[in-house]
């Protein structure tokens, strides 16, 4: 059978019609596009049963409730906790990185010992713990031989800490500085059983001073939360919220209404308003000092001295007055934008508002929220430890007025970058033997002569209990979703180890043991688990059933404590002498002529967490570019110091000096400067390194008179072009 | 290529208040990790940083003390009329499922990248690199979504295996998958939104809030003449910020020329 020219064709032909009926070309094609993006290098996923586990986050000190979904045995994701009533189901950008950040390249694999050369060199624990109990031993009854900073305000960790110093006869204990110090300052005299909370979910009106409210101050997400339940989506808000700061910042945004004052002159504006609430014949019959008050702001804070010092019309004033006097249940929310370095005068006078529209502890007002019992033998007392001045005792020793400690426990806290004055601040930790509990290689895990990683919250067994600016009393505690990473150990147990061998006793074995005795405690104060009714719904009626079964097991496995019982207050001072005596001068300052904005974004980090690598994408062009980060000010500012967007600037304050590049951004006040903190860092990782400039390095400190606080929020810088 | 009009019973959409949302930015976050997107260590290089859902900052550019300032998220707004299906020459994205999300089929992709130029609102984004995770970090990949190579287009998808999981979780309850309640399905940024700026649900349902929403005398779409139909609606009271939905001229008014 010969092959002829016409089967052949007829074959060719054929052959390429039947073809198209196999699957073998459509399926190899579509094998050739899954395998040229197979590559090795591409992680595949690994699947596994999804489930959640309840806790509570560490990243900031707002405390929300964390849900940490895991597959198999991952964490994946983390989401906020619809039960828990800090975040009601939402969520902050730096808690939504909360799982991503285990794997962080600043991570601290080990403990880690100093070397000759400076470098770190990883060493065993029981090596690591006998330096540590050696220095200890050294300074062990030579009274404040030994300091502690802990950067965790919420924690019962402060407790087995302050414990330690205490047993070692030293009362250095101190925390980073933020606003309950300043509180305490103000309201210490007679607020000693708790702190002030805003009760804002029960408020017809929000008055943020300062504040920023709705990015980073206090219970952030429990905030913006309750803004979210006030502006109901597609409907008229049935709260209002006003802002009153130096810029258009997350809260100036979406407020319903911002005024601009200059940071510092809150307090000034706050008098003015009180100017005409007295005026209208309003009282504070249970404050000792009300005539003192009355008289004072009578006399000074006349609406054309106000207009004159903070800008506004004397209109604008007033109608801010009417607005609270109209309102039926007002809530005043003093504070600065960066929850820190505000002086007595701005809180006690933006505070006096409150006592002026109604009493202490009503609905929709403020509230004193009582501190929980302590547990560890010999610990210091919240109200006390609130009271400790970090910065003021760092000068004194800087200035050589008090002796240096020899050892410098810092736990869970970065004093080397995230002081005010930074640079000059960190000085304090030469010639000292300094010693680290930090889970990420910060500034001040760098700078320490020994460094004792403790696990990221996500390891670990920890505790909140109510954080500043909230509106009730919660407790709830952080439990461990995966076994730790690396080679750390909890702090506790290691400060709990080590006071056993230095033969003090603080009364537990481990750290999980006092958080146990910590619950049990809760159990003196008549409280109710939030499951079922949430704290401020109780303030308008409803009654929740009292906490019943096995406490720890409950709040152990994520429940969320809280109690509706408030502190009797007989009598209040409203500061009186101490706004007197603090009242910022009238004068302006010629060497430094431009007020300081300074601002902190949950989207930028927190305190002791450099921005983790999912929030890098949230910065926009003008707000970082490849290493240079930008400062905003107005078009009439930059026009008067002859600069342009994008203009390179240097910010100088008296104890440095910063460079960035110009953004032109109106919603600044005039010849204001908003600069972000958290940026500039020299350790961490390469995610954050090198990135921007260190803006607490420009931050000035003063004293305020009459207070003695070292106060920042109001620092004035110097600028110009820089080439 | 899509030779006709689908019709939807199901429209799935976001309706977001510009007026609650602070621009916190816990969205983008929270849909990185949701959808496996691989961090950059030099994000401020937009060519680099994948951002399926990115928050805009909007001024008035009035001078201070006038100023007024809005944040504007901008996910994938699965057009009705999508600019980026015909022009894919691989169908590796086609308006095609009941719900009316816009596909993205990345094993299909050739990374022509013609969506990416066709696309009005710049919501999608291109892999030029491969996707790197610091050591360890790749534990945290969830298990919904595939992690793309270099060479593929990639966009926001209303995390669609959300979808599909409540799907099946009504087929598993004996409920009709194709009647979802209103929070069966949501996103991750809508889940997570701390403000509660953003509603979720069946445009075409009545018992949905967004149907209502949407229809709002505040209500926007972003371009819409452009005539994409786009399933994402705005809302603000500020008429400004209406304005910047689309190119007004200074002579016409939002509700219409």
């Amino acid at each position: 059978m010969a092959l002829d020219r016409r089967s052949f064709l007829t074959f060719v032909a054929g052959g390429a019609v039947g073809t198209l009926f196999t699957p073998v070309i459509w399926k190899s094609i579509d094998d050739t596009a899954i395998w040229t993006q197979n590559w090795s290098w591409i992680p595949r996923l690994e699947h596994g049963p999804k489930a959640y586990a309840a806790t509570t986050c560490k990243l900031c000190p707002a405390g929300c409730g964390l849900n940490i979904r895991t597959a198999g045995d991952r964490p994946v994701v983390a989401e906020g906790r619809t039960d828990h009533p800090l975040s009601q189901g939402g969520i902050c950008p730096l808690g939504a990185a909360a799982v991503q950040m285990l794997y962080s390249p600043a991570r601290i694999k080990g403990p880690m010992k100093k070397q000759a050369d400076g470098t770190h060199q990883l060493v065993s624990w029981e090596e690591a713990e006998a330096l540590l109990l050696e220095k200890l031993n050294e300074a062990k009854g030579q009274g404040g031989n030994v300091a502690c900073i802990s950067g965790d305000e919420n924690s019962t960790m402060n407790e087995v800490l302050s414990g330690l110093l205490a047993q070692m006869d030293s009362n250095r204990f101190f925390l980073m500085p933020g606003e309950s110090l300043t509180a305490s300052k103000a309201f210490g005299s007679w607020l000693k059983q708790g702190v002030l909370g805003y009760d804002l979910e029960n408020a017809d009106l929000v008055m943020a001073f300062g504040a920023d409210l709705l990015d980073s101050w206090g219970t952030a997400v429990r905030n913006k939360k309750a803004f979210g339940a006030a502006h109901p989506i597609g409907e008229q808000a049935t709260t209002e919220y006003v802002y009153v700061g130096p810029m258009q910042n997350t809260t100036g945004a979406v407020a319903d209404k911002w005024v601009s004052v200059a940071p510092g002159l809150e307090g000034v504006l706050a008098l003015g308003i009180a100017y005409h609430l007295l005026q209208s014949g309003m009282i504070v019959p249970e404050a000792l000092d009300f005539s003192s008050y009355r008289s004072f702001v009578l006399s000074r804070y006349t609406p054309e001295y106000v207009s004159k010092v903070t800008g506004l019309s004397s209109e604008q004033v007033a109608e801010l007055a009417v607005k609270l006097r109209r309102a039926n249940r007002p809530v005043v929310v003093p504070g600065s934008a960066i929850s820190q370095g505000n002086g007595v005068f701005s809180l006690a006078a933006v505070m006096s508002l409150n006592f002026l529209l109604h009493p202490v502890n009503s609905p929709g007002g403020i509230f004193v929220l009582p501190d929980l019992p302590t547990v560890v033998s010999e610990a210091m007392e919240p109200s006390i430890i609130r009271g400790n001045d970090l910065v003021s005792f760092v000068q004194k020793i800087t200035a050589g007025k008090t002796d240096r400690p020899s050892v410098f426990l810092v736990y869970e806290a970065n004093p080397v970058h995230g002081l005010p004055q930074a640079e000059a601040m960190s000085k304090v930790f030469d010639d000292t033997f300094l010693a680290s509990f930090s889970t990420f290689y910060d500034e001040t895990a760098a700078r320490a002569d020994l460094i004792l990683p403790t696990p990221y919250f996500l390891e670990r067994w920890d505790d909140v209990q109510t954080p500043h600016g909230a509106g009730f009393v919660s407790y709830s505690v952080t439990r461990p979703v995966i076994k730790p990473l690396f080679d750390v150990k909890p702090a506790g147990d290691v400060v709990l180890g080590v006071a056993e061998k230095l033969g003090l006793d603080l009364g537990f074995s481990s750290f999980e043991k006092v958080l146990e005795a910590k619950t049990a405690a809760l159990a003196e104060m008549d409280g109710f688990l939030t499951d079922k009714v949430q704290p401020w719904q109780v303030r308008t009626g409803a009654s929740p059933a009292p906490a019943a079964g096995n406490q720890w097991r409950n709040i152990s496995r994520g429940a969320v404590w809280t109690t509706a019982v408030t502190p009797f207050v007989p009598a209040v001072l409203l500061a009186a002498r101490e706004l007197s005596q603090a009242a910022p001068p009238d004068v302006d300052d010629w060497a430094y002529p431009v007020r300081l904005a300074s601002i902190t974004s949950r989207a930028h980090g927190s305190r002791h967490i450099a921005i983790p690598p999912f929030c890098l994408p949230l910065l926009g062009e003008e707000e970082l570019q490849g290493k240079t980060f930008y400062v905003r000010m107005n078009s009439t500012t930059a026009r008067n110091y002859g600069l342009k967007a994008n203009d390179r600037v240097k910010l100088v304050g008296p104890g440095g000096e910063c460079v960035a590049r110009v953004r032109i951004f109106e919603g600044v006040g005039l010849n204001v400067v908003a600069a972000p903190l958290g940026f500039g860092h020299t350790a961490w990782d390469e995610f954050s390194r090198g990135k921007g400039d260190n803006i607490y390095n420009v931050l000035t400190v003063r004293t305020e008179p009459g207070s003695d606080l070292s106060v920042w929020a109001d620092s004035r810088v110097r600028i110009a072009k820089a080439y | 290529m899509v030779l006709y009009l689908k019709e939807f019973k199901i429209k799935w959409g976001m309706v977001i208040d510009l007026d609650k949302c602070t621009g916190c930015g816990a969205c983008m976050v929270a849909c990185q990790a949701e959808n496996n997107i691989a961090p950059v260590v030099d994000a401020s290089d937009k060519r680099r940083s994948m951002t399926w859902l990115l928050v805009y900052q909007l001024s008035n550019q009035k001078l201070y003390p006038d100023h007024d300032v809005a944040y504007l998220p901008r996910p994938c707004q699965q057009c009705g009329h999508p600019n980026c299906v015909p022009v894919c020459p691989v169908i590796a994205t086609d308006k095609n499922e009941e719900g009316g999300i816009v596909s993205q089929v990345n094993a299909r992709c050739i990374g022509c990248r013609y969506c990416i130029a066709a696309c009005p609102y710049h919501a999608r984004y291109f892999n030029w690199h491969d996707p790197v995770w610091p050591e360890g970090m790749e534990k945290t990949l969830t298990p919904d979504v595939s992690t793309r190579p270099r060479g593929v287009v990639e966009k926001c998808l209303f995390c669609h295996h959300r979808y599909m999981q409540a799907r099946d979780k009504a087929r598993v309850e004996g409920r009709d998958p194709n009647a979802l309640a209103e929070g069966d399905y949501i996103p991750a940024c809508v889940e997570v939104c701390p403000t509660g700026a953003i509603a979720f649900g069946d445009l075409m349902n009545p018992n949905h809030k967004v149907h209502q929403l949407s229809k709002s005398p505040h209500a926007f779409r972003l371009l819409e003449r452009l005539g994409t139909d786009p399933q994402v609606y705005y809302l603000s009271r500020r008429e400004w910020v209406r304005r910047q939905g689309d190119n007004i001229l200074e002579h016409e008014t939002v509700e219409g020329v």
